[in-house]
């Protein structure tokens, strides 16, 4: 996937998260941490989670969407699915 | 009994109870409060992700079509559940679970995970080993009871449809 594609991705994943937090989306980095930083608990999590298998047409498993720590590892992590699905 | 027998009988007869009573306190603090333990296990029967027809899912739940029609028709209005016809064949009814749905799959499902981590976690492969061997034998027993009283309640109809 080309840096134009990662941005994208990038951008609908902070249009996510942003929606289910009720936050702007500029407000979001890469560096920041789900659990700390954005404060994004299970319910959230999951959230972002069907939105992002809806978008993409993904199935990401609990377990992997747990195993997430940042912002940065959700961008790479749905780019590595989306090549692989 | 001896003591040994009663205190497993005790701690299966408390498990049994609390694990009820706990995933339905998990429902609630899921936001999902409306949601029965039997509804989330509905929701669990019809899955993540393909739509499934009602023959499949009631199949897969061990119920019969009547009894999964009435359960759906009140997860379909509490927002959980979607029914579609088949295009094809109006005979077919396909349900899917709709993102609310999904949601209260995935939290109850977090709820499983952290059960049998906490269980598994502690106990090396051996004992998990034997861990699987023991429920699966307490679970053998319970379907072989079920099996029985089945059994017995139709021998009771066909007596008394001969009387």
């Amino acid at each position: 996937m080309n840096e134009v594609e990662r941005k994208e991705v990038k951008n609908t994943l902070f249009r996510i998260i942003a929606s289910v937090l009720n936050v702007e989306a500029n407000t979001i980095t890469e560096d920041m941490e789900l659990d700390s930083d954005l404060r994004i608990d299970s319910l959230a999590l999951y959230e972002i989670v069907v939105d992002i298998e809806d978008t993409y047409s993904l199935r990401i498993s609990n377990d992997e969407a747990d195993d997430l720590k940042t912002v940065a590892e959700a961008v790479d992590f749905i780019i590595d699915k989306v090549r692989h699905e | 009994m001896n003591d040994y027998e009663s205190r497993v009988s005790e701690l299966l007869v408390r498990i049994f109870d609390e694990i009820l009573i706990t995933e339905q306190k998990a429902l609630q603090v899921g936001n999902f409060g409306e949601l029965s333990v039997v509804e989330m296990h509905t929701l669990e029967g019809i899955g993540l992700y393909d739509a499934r027809t009602m023959t499949e899912t009631a199949t897969q739940l061990s119920v019969t079509t009547g009894t999964l029609t009435v359960a759906i028709d009140k997860l379909v209005r509490k927002g959980y559940v979607d029914r579609q016809r088949d295009d094809q064949d109006k005979r077919i009814v396909r349900i899917r679970l709709t993102r609310k749905g999904k949601l209260a799959y995935r939290l109850h499902l977090k709820f499983h995970t952290l059960l049998v981590d906490r269980i598994m976690d502690p106990l090396a492969d051996n004992e998990r080993n034997l861990l699987i061997k023991v429920l699966s034998s307490v679970a053998l027993f319970i379907d072989e009871q079920d099996e029985k009283y089945l059994v017995n309640a139709l021998k009771g109809k066909e007596a008394k449809s001969l009387k």
